[in-house]
């Protein structure tokens, strides 16, 4: 009865719903409470009034009302660290499972106070603090472990702040919907599967595929050794030797030519082939039980494989 | 905990305590200073805090002292000379910004302490003055990186913006302390007042129930009340 009611109250107070777009921290969400240490200065306080009364101090007087109403005034800080202030959740790249997601959020501070200290934290006790500077917009990213492939969401964040003086805590409740695409672990090391060449010409050696077609601009995870060293000497900056592979033949990744038993593993799996098949530069296609994607590459479809693999067997929720 | 942190604390601490040499024993003085110098050498240096068995035969060492200088533990003169020590001491273990606070806390404290002493006008300047240093660096605890000139600001502001309403209260206790002086004749006074005043009780028994509590005030030093 009392847990109900409770619940009620705090669902009344509290208003939690998972918004998308721009959040403006208007009164109704900013919420603050004296800390430990307020309550401790409160008491100092009072201990100096006894002192004052007692030994008749006309300064100890001031002093003590000029702290008191300091202490009160610095509530009005606090609060204004918070208020009016415009949040947006912007765009999350995706991460592999066992990596941190990156939750990016865009503070966007209107009025000509810079904005310290605030602090964002979740459920799980990351916490991340940061400054916003006077009409200014500050991005910050929130660090969320992503421990298993699919849509990873970012959850509820408090956003707190205790400045300037520690003696209140304002905080608001921001609960957004985004959420970061994650990939499957791929495995440490997997030969690629053997390619279907169309005239059934056997196992093709992707080693001996060195029909070097031309560079492009290096991107992270490229293999070192397709790194053109000669064109970084020239000063042409960091490049990646292209290979083709003659038109036809095609590396098919099929999630039934993977040799591990379970589906987890076998997805591990073809993920490690759509790097390494896009590092070295071949056409490749996948094959999944819910469909199939047309052989190409590039990082537009090493990302369409990534992201069918990542969600395959996924139920969306939205 | 930044140096800039621990440098403002010794600062506040500095300026809160360096009234008070004027009054105590000679070699309370000195040691505050040295003990205030061991930690700013320490922060400077890097070095780690001196151990625990360290700190508590120095405030053994103190209390002996205390005992041989003043005769006694208890009253206004050796409070005001232990919490200095305390102070001062409590330096030497800090590490976390709980410390921190009780140490800005304990100097807003020593503050009101200084008034026993002196009411004058440059006292209270300087007390003002006092006070800006240890808000600033009160800001700078809950703003590790702020820099200096917008926390100045900050505590600037946090100050002005409190003397309306404080003058708002002292007003009101000042006519509270007036209504009960109207009464009793002179709140702050233990000497029995005239029997003119509304007071129905008879001049000998008040005499007798203030004289306890003026014993012991005289016997903590206050003369002049």
């Amino acid at each position: 009865m009392l847990t109900a009611l409770k619940t009620r109250f705090f669902t009344w107070l509290f208003r939690p719903k998972i918004e998308s777009g721009t959040v403006t921290l208007t009164q109704r969400r900013i919420f603050i409470l004296p800390t430990r240490r307020g309550l401790a200065l409160a008491f100092v306080l009072v201990l100096m009034l006894l002192g004052d009364i007692n030994y008749n101090l006309s300064l100890g007087y001031v002093l003590t009302f000029l702290l008191a109403m300091m202490a009160v005034m610095s509530m009005l800080h606090t609060f204004r660290n918070l208020a009016h202030m415009e949040i947006r959740a912007g765009h999350t790249d995706a991460v592999f499972s066992g990596e941190a997601a990156q939750f990016v959020l865009h503070f966007h501070n209107h009025g000509k106070l810079p904005r310290y200290q605030l602090c964002l934290r979740n459920d799980n006790g990351n916490t991340v603090s940061f400054n916003v500077p006077a009409r200014q917009d500050s991005e910050v990213a929130f660090p969320v472990a992503a421990a298993q492939r699919g849509w990873l969401a970012l959850g509820k964040l408090t956003l707190y702040t205790e400045f300037p003086l520690g003696l209140f805590h304002a905080w608001s409740y921001l609960h957004f919907d985004t959420r970061c695409l994650v990939y499957p672990k791929p495995l440490a090391e997997a030969p690629l599967p053997p390619g279907d060449a169309p005239d059934g010409a056997g196992k093709r050696s992707i080693t001996g595929d060195d029909d070097f077609s031309g560079l492009r601009n290096y991107v992270a995870g490229d293999a070192l050794p397709r790194i053109a060293w000669k064109a970084f000497a020239r000063g042409q900056g960091l490049q990646v030797k292209q290979f083709s592979t003659p038109a036809g033949e095609e590396l098919w990744l099929d999630i039934a030519s993977a040799p591990d038993r379970n589906d987890e593993d076998k997805l591990a799996r073809m993920t490690r082939w759509v790097l390494d098949a896009e590092a070295l530069g071949l056409r490749y296609g996948l094959r999944l039980p819910d469909g199939e994607l047309p052989a190409s590459n590039g990082a537009a479809q090493r990302d369409e494989c990534l992201r069918r693999i990542a969600l395959f067997g996924v139920i969306e929720t939205k | 905990m930044s140096k800039q942190l621990i440098y403002g604390l010794l600062l506040s601490v500095l300026m809160v305590t360096a009234p008070h040499a004027d009054h105590l024993p000679l070699w309370v003085s000195a040691l505050c200073a040295t003990l205030l110098a061991w930690r700013a050498y320490l922060t400077y240096s890097g070095n780690p805090l001196p151990k625990r068995w360290l700190l508590l035969a120095i405030t053994f060492a103190c209390m002996g002292g205390i005992l041989v200088g003043f005769h006694t533990l208890f009253g206004r003169e050796v409070g005001v000379t232990l919490l200095i020590l305390l102070t001062t001491l409590k330096f030497m273990e800090l590490r976390s910004p709980r410390d921190a606070t009780v140490l800005i806390y304990l100097a807003c404290f020593i503050i009101i302490t200084n008034f026993f002493y002196s009411q004058s006008i440059p006292t209270a300047l300087y007390m003002l003055a006092t006070l800006f240093v240890i808000v600033t660096t009160w800001v700078n605890l809950h703003g590790q990186r702020v820099p200096l000139r917008p926390r100045a600001h900050i505590a600037a502001t946090l100050l002005v913006q409190a003397v309306p309403l404080t003058l708002v209260l002292w007003a009101a206790a000042g006519c509270l302390r007036q209504q009960r002086a109207g009464r009793q004749d002179g709140a702050g006074q233990f000497e029995p007042p005239d029997p003119v005043g509304g007071s129905r009780v008879p001049r000998q028994l008040r005499r007798q129930a203030a004289a306890p509590r003026a014993n012991v005030l005289a016997r903590a030093g206050v003369v002049e009340f």
